[in-house]
């Protein structure tokens, strides 16, 4: 007979949280055509196709750092010193094709992110193994990173001449060449963490770190992996930025991290746990936002102000929309019943 | 070892070994004139803003949540403080403001917190962002109060600097507060265990906001007396956001260990003040000052987790 | 209201959306009166308290205490008129001292300032009264489980509440605590205190308890004096029904050892244990609250590190380098102690908990595959006959039966060697428990081998070949159950060896 209830309620609630999750992504549905409605009105350029080409072009890389803290999200971890890991990397980069070395760029670029897999496997190591917490780990790792970027570039900026290495911007096929780079890095995501037993496995172990180890994986080394595979990618970016401005600069501008966190978190609200298309699209949609707003004529700080605005949104929209935690809400007394005898 | 010593020396271990580490530094640089009287009052001067803000932090912390804003909002109140006293020309105006507008975006913070239930590192994070964005739209280099009356505020002395004994008088009031009322009590048990608190008949959701309030008041207070001392530097929060969340950590490793507590804070807020004065003494680069404090701040965490033993330990949205 | 009535609560009805908690209860509880409340999963005990407690609130029906009615208080009122909870969840303070957890609700201050001083006399006192001997100024940190037991026991009758509730309070104690405990209800009992006893341990509920409520699906079944109420038309009363055939006669060719454990070692707790399970058996482990059963358990599956001694798996030492995915692979099985924690994934759906140590039967050319991963949980869900039978549902959404049946189903993927189960059928229902007992038999009957901890006597004795008793982390006895009675099991449990 309690089997019967159980069915009554979570069929009624299943249903109602649906509906919420449904409704939120409709909202948003509207929200952005209002958006787009907004921005096109004042500037019909902006749907041009040159237009449209830049804001593609604009989303590839917010996009990677996406996937680079969605997968360290995912993981129940978190990373606050993928940004600056990003500008490190660029800056060893752009240091060994330059100044004499004139390294091949490939080479530079695969130095580059094995040095971001030693951070990354730094900080996972303290994460995994001391049972510290990662945002305290990742916050003392990203001073070192500032501290050896600064160490490296002396305070000054690099230019980069490889035309080699700049060609991974250019655009020879009418498209950015980032478009399909990000095409590739995609695919290989989707494949890593929604069709691999490994990318399953961080899913558990960010879901239920005890429940993971009872059922025989290695959750040290899983939580380990997310810091590395989270530096690799973040520093990919980097690497993708450097091609495209040309240099790197001094200033070591962490925007990086708010779009990492927002398109992880937006990605997450919308779309569940860790959804390669959903990365996307949302990178896709912040970058309609920042480039309609700046065609409008607003300074890029107060972009910066509606993307934090935006995190956390997604953030207030997220506990109306996990289905489970609504689920949970509902029958956690449901089940304390159940239990507490 | 008998159990009353072991307890002093995890008690009192690590402020003497810190002050033994900076005598030591002072013996192996010894053209450096680290403990003279000037020397002591700069940087106890220099190390008000962080140690107040330390205060602030611990008090979340103590309650069981985090704070990643102020590390935006740091700058951002400064340059706020910097305007208006250039607009106005009144300490008091621009005090208010800048207590105000920390105090509604601390108690934002808390709303969301306690009644949502959302991760507080990353609802701060959210408004770290924004207020950094907001900082870059108004101004992107230092800007400095023209008002000499108003900068006087940091220098005022009675014996020493009038900021000093706030600041003293401030921890000391703290301490108070935290060991020895029931408020701070109650605030202790949220921190540690909130369903016992519940158990216990504490509105934990009231302590919480309380202690972001407190917070609120108290980076008010650091960031007017920054302001006054030195400007409102671009950008500089992002800076202290380590040496705070060092010094708390440090902090948990004295007299209370394990735990964030007050005296410890303050000798942390302390030691990093020192020891940044002390590499900026011997002229080292930039890039040493970084690497020493991440080293500082693992170094702190990773003595208080091997404490804890272990547990893997997880951020969840 | 009659004069001697301390608690009343008139038709109170609690639901949560669809679930009916309580259906209409009406209830009198009358002062110095130790009453029973007892009842399956789901009768509404635990609720019922809480609204007690102030901590839920009726939807409908009234409650009273004394003479005042207590509908909606807060806890904090209901706490300050005098009744007290002590939950099945220990919340202690770790870094407090002893003496700042028992006055956790009330610290002693003066003029708004703290002054333990104060308080230290009536610390002693209360644990004088309780018979315990601590040094208050240690950090509750430093004390055992049972000892921080003593100590919310110590906070909730510190201030002489007149009605004290415990919910399930010998779960971490042993039988010599009990009996401490029980006396100290008694004496509360002589002062004026009704004690009302939430158990589902019958030899408890008979030895301390003068009335006993029978709950069953929401609605109080009936109210008699213990000594009108023989135990086995207690157990009718509870269930509703008799169950005849409740442990299912397994006839199965035993075996050579497929698990020996050879003098085993855990810090205090696993004290030189030695046995071992053969092929084809179903061994149980029994024992009080630290015994080391779970600790065994969780140390032939590799998630602790034991100190010393040989685990064989058919004579293969896996001591070394052990750890969960080490046994796996070597054919050992567990199902753990909490489900909620470690048994399974409560945001995933059925499907996903189903696979989650099969995803090597679920690959194709190293990709998962989703049409393998729903054909392997539908055929698992069929074979458990799991309700409601959709392995997309959330398995948090299912009831206690039905998620445990899942959470052994995927180890029903393959053919394991061993099957550890710890505390298998906690919070399940009859009728998921004998449907479990059928499962063990079959696995049994396969020719692998079961060892289940449990604390249930009338399962170890249903369903085991032998009995493993063990006391303080040793092994005491080794019993048939079939000669062996329920009470001289229970005589070693108590650590009957040292008297006898």
């Amino acid at each position: 007979m309690t089997d019967q209830l159980h069915v009554e309620i979570s069929n009624k609630n299943i249903g109602k949280t649906n509906m919420m999750s449904q409704m939120i992504r409709f909202i948003i549905l509207i929200l952005v055509v209002l958006l787009l409605f907004a921005f096109l009105i004042p500037n019909f350029n902006y749907i041009r196709v040159p237009n449209l080409n830049n804001i593609l072009t604009d989303a590839v890389i917010p996009a990677i750092f996406g996937f680079a803290m969605g997968i360290i999200i995912a993981g129940s971890g978190f990373d606050l010193s993928l940004g600056h890991i990003a500008s490190m990397v660029a800056s060893i980069v752009a240091y060994l094709m330059s100044r004499g070395l004139d390294m091949h760029p490939v080479l530079a670029i695969i130095i580059g992110l094995t040095v971001a897999a030693l951070v990354g496997s730094i900080s996972g190591f303290i994460v995994s193994r001391m049972g510290i917490s990662s945002f305290i780990v990742t916050l003392g790792m990203q001073f070192l990173v500032i501290g050896a970027r600064q160490l490296i570039t002396r305070g000054q900026s690099v230019y980069i001449n490889n035309e080699g290495f700049k060609w991974l911007a250019r655009r020879p096929l009418g498209l950015s060449n980032l478009v399909f780079i990000l095409i590739i890095v995609a695919v290989l995501c989707f494949l890593l963490m929604e069709k691999s037993a490994f990318g399953r496995k961080i899913h558990f172990v960010g879901a239920n770190i005890e429940a993971s180890r009872f059922s025989g994986i290695d959750v040290h080394k899983i939580t380990f992996s997310i810091f590395v595979l989270g530096a690799i990618l973040a520093a990919f970016g980097g690497i993708l930025f450097a091609a495209r401005a040309g240099a790197v600069q001094i200033n070591s501008v962490d925007f990086r991290l708010l779009d990492a966190i927002t398109i992880a978190v937006f990605s997450s609200v919308l779309f569940g746990r860790f959804r390669t298309i959903g990365i996307i699209l949302v990178a896709i949609l912040i970058s309609m936002i920042a480039t309609g707003l700046s065609m409008l004529g607003i300074q890029t700080e107060w972009i910066e102000f509606v993307k934090g605005f935006i995190l956390l949104s997604s953030i207030v929209m997220s506990k109306f929309n996990h289905e489970d935690k609504m689920i949970k809400k509902i029958l956690v007394n449901h089940q304390k019943l159940q239990k507490e005898i | 070892m008998p159990k009353s010593l072991s307890k002093f020396f995890q008690a009192y271990g690590m402020p003497f070994g810190l002050l033994a580490l900076i005598v030591l530094m002072q013996l192996i640089f010894s053209q450096v004139p680290f403990f003279s009287a000037l020397n002591l009052r700069n940087i106890l001067l220099e190390t008000v803003s962080i140690s107040l803000t330390a205060l602030g932090l611990s008090f979340i912390m103590m309650s069981g949540e985090g704070d990643l804003s102020f590390a935006g909002m740091f700058s951002l109140l400064t340059v706020i403080f910097a305007d208006v006293s250039n607009l106005y020309n009144n300490f008091f105006i621009s005090f208010i403001t800048v207590m105000l507008i920390a105090v509604a975006v601390n108690l934002m913070i808390a709303l969301l917190v306690t009644k949502f239930n959302y991760s507080s590192f990353i609802v701060s994070i959210a408004f770290m962002f924004m207020a950094n964005g907001i900082e870059k739209a108004l101004h992107q280099q230092t800007t400095l109060i023209n008002n000499p009356s108003i900068r006087s505020f940091a220098t005022i002395e009675f014996g020493l600097p009038i900021v000093i004994w706030l600041m003293i008088l401030v921890y000391a009031v703290s301490y108070f507060v935290i060991n020895k009322t029931k408020y701070g009590f109650s605030l202790r048990i949220v921190g540690e265990n909130k369903d016992a608190a519940i158990e216990a008949g504490i509105d934990h959701k009231f302590i919480k906001i309380s202690a972001y309030l407190i917070a609120g008041v108290l980076l008010a207070l650091a960031t007017t007396i920054e302001a006054t001392r030195v400007g409102a530097i671009y950008e500089q929060g992002k800076f202290y956001m380590l040496p705070v969340f060092a010094a708390c950590f440090l902090g948990s490793s004295m007299f209370v260990p394990g735990r964030i507590n007050v005296a410890g804070t303050l000798v942390g807020a302390l030691f990093m003040g020192s020891l940044e004065k002390f590499l900026n003494m011997i002229n080292v680069e930039s890039y040493i000052v970084s690497l020493t404090q991440g080293f500082v701040l693992l170094f702190s965490v990773g003595l208080v987790a091997f404490k804890r033993r272990k547990k893997i330990n997880q951020i969840k949205l | 209201m009659k004069e001697n009535i301390v608690v009343k609560f008139c038709n109170v009805k609690k639901y949560f959306g669809a679930t009916i908690a309580l259906d209409g209860v009406d209830l009198d509880i009358y002062t110095n009166e130790v009453h029973a409340i007892v009842g399956s999963n789901g009768a509404g005990k635990t609720t019922l308290m809480k609204i007690l407690a102030g901590e839920y609130l009726p939807n409908e029906g009234h409650l009273y205490y004394l003479n005042e009615e207590i509908t909606g208080m807060t806890p904090l009122e209901i706490q300050n008129r005098g009744i007290q909870v002590v939950h099945q969840v220990l919340n202690i303070v770790e870094s407090m001292s002893i003496m700042e957890n028992i006055l956790l609700a009330c610290p002693p201050t003066r003029g708004g300032v703290l002054n333990w001083k104060e308080g230290r006399t009536k610390v002693h006192e209360v644990l004088d009264f309780i018979g315990m001997d601590f040094d208050i100024e240690k950090t509750a940190g430093s004390l055992s489980i049972s000892e921080q037991q003593f100590v919310i026991l110590a906070r909730a009758i510190i201030n002489n509440p007149k009605v004290l509730i415990l919910d399930e309070p010998t779960s971490r104690i042993s039988y010599e605590e009990t009996e401490k405990l029980f006396d100290l209800i008694r004496r509360m009992k002589s002062l004026g205190t009704t004690t009302v006893y939430i158990s589902h341990r019958i030899e408890e509920i008979y030895q301390v308890c003068d009335m006993i409520s029978v709950f069953r699906d929401g609605k109080r079944i009936d109210t008699r004096a213990t000594e009108d109420l023989p135990k086995d038309e207690l157990v009718t009363l509870m269930l509703g029904k008799k169950l005849d055939v409740f442990f299912p006669k397994i006839e199965v060719d035993i075996g050579e050892p497929v698990l020996r454990v050879k003098n085993l070692c855990y810090k205090n707790v696993v004290n030189d244990l030695s046995f071992s399970v053969n092929k084809g058996e179903i061994i149980s482990i029994v024992g009080a609250v630290g015994s080391g059963k779970t600790e065994v358990i969780n140390a032939i599956f590799g998630i602790i590190s034991p100190d010393s001694g040989e685990i064989l798996i058919e004579n293969e030492d896996i001591f070394a380098n052990h750890s969960p995915y080490q046994a796996i692979k070597h054919g050992i099985a567990l199902i753990p102690e909490d489900r909620e924690m470690q048994g399974m994934i409560g945001d995933y759906p059925v499907k996903n908990n189903l696979t989650v140590i099969n995803l090597k039967h679920i690959l194709n050319n190293h990709l998962l595959n989703a049409r393998k991963e729903d054909k392997l949980a539908q055929s698992l869900n069929d074979l458990l006959s799991v309700t409601p039978n959709d392995i997309n549902y959330l398995i948090r959404a299912l009831s206690g039966g039905n998620q445990q049946k899942v959470v052994i189903g995927k180890w029903l993927a393959d053919q394991y060697k061993l099957y550890l189960l710890d505390e298998v059928t906690a919070g399940v229902d009859i009728g998921a428990k004998s449907e479990i007992y059928n499962i063990l038999g079959d696995l049994a009957k396969g020719g692998a081998g079961v060892l289940l901890a449990t604390g249930d006597l009338e399962e170890a004795i249903g369903i085991s070949d032998r009995i493993l008793i063990l006391f303080k982390g040793k092994l005491v006895k080794e019993v048939d159950p079939k000669i062996t009675s329920k009470d001289n099991i229970l005589f070693y449990i108590m650590g009957g060896e040292k008297i006898a």
